[in-house]
Formats: structure tokens, C-alpha cells, sequence
């Protein structure tokens, strides 16, 4: 019992240690900061990227608010039916076919 | 702009290296790239050493330590000058590296270590390493922070941004699960 706890103590100051001493030791080089620069978004970018951001939403809010509208003012039941296009174009086909007989 | 170039790279910075600072986060807010390049200059080997807590590879310290600066340019806007920039752009970092740990599998994150031959039981060390594979990113950083940078839960919930609570209970997790690991181990 006491084997197992001073091999877990062991571990447990090894696990310590091994985050103490985990460290990448990596210097930027003299040309860091002119890459980061020129990773830099340009500001057309940064003005298009702020365009899409503030007016997507209002697209998408305007464009439910236009499918809402369509829905509510566009005829339903019966009055669809009674003045269907095709009908139309069918009956002037026949009388045109009879006219020519 | 031209802009007096003052700052100290290590310790403390100086009333004309802070006010320096200010003017060059600022003229960076206004998009000036010159006065952000040297901000980069200023603060480059903290944002690294920082990283390179978390990351071994070069590519990787490089690609968080990128990642830090581009949100900094993104987000200068928000800074408020109340606290200082370094304390910014360390909030900053560590959600970098946190994000980039999160995003990659565990075992794709070894801890190996270069200085086993130092250690003063190496055969403990190695058998911990491999012992601490299976943690959660999660849970590396917060001992990472705790044990690897020596922050406190203060701290950590300072620097992070996070309650106090939240960094104790996932401290308290994460040394739950590392003792668990080692005990299964034996």
C-alpha cells in the first residue's frame, strides 16, 4: 500500500515537473511582424466584411417580410382556380382550332 | 506616422513607453499598419512564450501567435484603455490557443519532453507523459495555466475572462482526472 502511494506521489511531482517544464522555446524571427502585416485584411476587405455582416441580416429580415407579404396577398381557394392562366391559353387553342375549320 | 519608438521589449513599460503604446494603438485603430507592425514588435516574444506553453512545434507557436495579432486587428475597436494592452492581447492569446487545442484531437497533442535526460526521475516522467495522453485539451490548459505558467484561479479567471467559479470547478476537474490517470496507471 505504501509502495503504491509514494510511486503515485512520484507520478504526481513528475506530472508537475512535466507542465512545469512544457514549453515550446520558440522565438519569432526578425520577419514575424511583417507577416502578421501582411495577413492584415485590407480595408476594402474589412468595409466588405462589415457589409455583409450589418446587412445580412437586414436582407434576410426584409426578405421574410416580402415572402410574408406574397403569402397574404395572393389569391387562395377559389378565385385561383376560377381564373386559371392555363384555362385561359387552352380556350383561345380550341376557338383558334375551330376558327380554322 | 512616425511615432517615437521608446518601449522596452522585457519588464515593466515606462509613463513615455505606455503613453508610446497608447499612440500606436490608437494610430492602429485608425488602420495605420506601420504603427500595428510595431505593436507586433512590442509584444511578439510574450505572445510567443505564451503559445509556446501550449504548442511544441515551431509552425504551431508561429500559426496561435498569428491567429493572436489578427484578432487584435480585428478587434482593436473594443480595447478600452482601462487595463493595459498586454493584459488585452493576453486575454486574447490564451482563447487563441484554446480554440486551436480544442479544435485538434488529444492525441495529435503530445507532451513530450526534450529535457528527460534533466528530469530528476526520467523513467517517471516518461511513464506520466504517456499517462497524460488521454486528457482533455480542456483540462491540459487549465494545468498548464496552473502548474506550467503558475497562475492562480484568480488569475486565470482574470486573464480569461471566465468567473472565478467556473476556473475553480474545471481546476478541481482536471486535477481530479490527472490523479485518476496516474492511479490507473499503477
Amino acid at each position: 500500500m505504501k509502495c503504491t502511494d509514494t510511486r503515485l506521489a512520484k507520478r504526481l511531482a513528475a506530472a508537475q515537473e512535466l507542465f512545469r517544464d512544457h514549453h515550446g522555446n520558440v522565438e519569432p524571427d526578425a520577419f514575424f511582424a511583417d507577416r502578421v502585416v501582411a495577413r492584415l485584411p485590407s480595408q476594402s476587405e474589412a468595409a466588405l466584411g462589415w457589409a455583409v455582416a450589418r446587412m445580412l441580416p437586414a436582407t434576410l429580415a426584409l426578405l421574410l417580410v416580402l415572402v410574408w407579404l406574397s403569402w397574404q396577398t395572393a389569391p387562395v381557394g377559389d378565385a385561383a382556380v376560377e381564373v386559371s392562366p392555363t384555362e385561359d391559353v387552352l380556350a383561345w387553342v380550341l376557338d383558334r382550332a375551330g376558327e380554322d375549320r | 506616422m512616425e511615432l517615437c519608438w521608446t518601449l522596452e521589449m522585457t519588464g515593466a513599460p515606462t509613463a513615455g513607453a505606455a503613453e508610446d503604446e497608447a499612440r500606436l494603438v490608437a494610430a492602429s485603430r485608425g488602420g495605420d499598419r506601420d504603427a500595428f507592425s510595431k505593436l507586433v514588435r512590442l509584444h511578439q516574444r510574450r505572445v510567443f512564450r505564451l503559445a509556446g506553453r501550449f504548442f511544441r512545434g515551431r509552425e504551431d507557436v508561429e500559426d496561435a501567435a498569428q491567429d493572436t495579432f489578427l484578432t487584435a486587428w480585428q478587434k482593436l475597436h473594443t480595447y478600452r484603455a482601462e487595463a493595459p494592452f498586454e493584459h488585452w492581447l493576453t486575454r486574447l492569446c490564451l482563447n487563441c490557443c484554446y480554440a486551436r487545442l480544442r479544435r485538434r484531437p488529444a492525441r495529435e497533442v503530445p507532451l513530450e519532453t526534450e529535457q528527460t535526460a534533466q528530469s530528476a526521475d526520467p523513467d517517471a516522467r516518461i511513464e506520466v507523459e504517456r499517462l497524460l495522453r488521454p486528457l482533455k485539451p480542456a483540462d491540459r490548459f487549465i494545468l498548464l495555466l496552473l502548474d506550467g505558467e503558475g497562475w492562480s484561479v484568480a488569475e486565470i479567471a482574470q486573464r480569461l475572462g471566465w468567473t472565478r467559479a467556473n476556473v475553480k470547478v474545471r481546476a478541481h476537474r482536471a486535477r481530479k482526472k490527472l490523479r485518476r490517470l496516474l492511479e490507473s496507471g499503477s
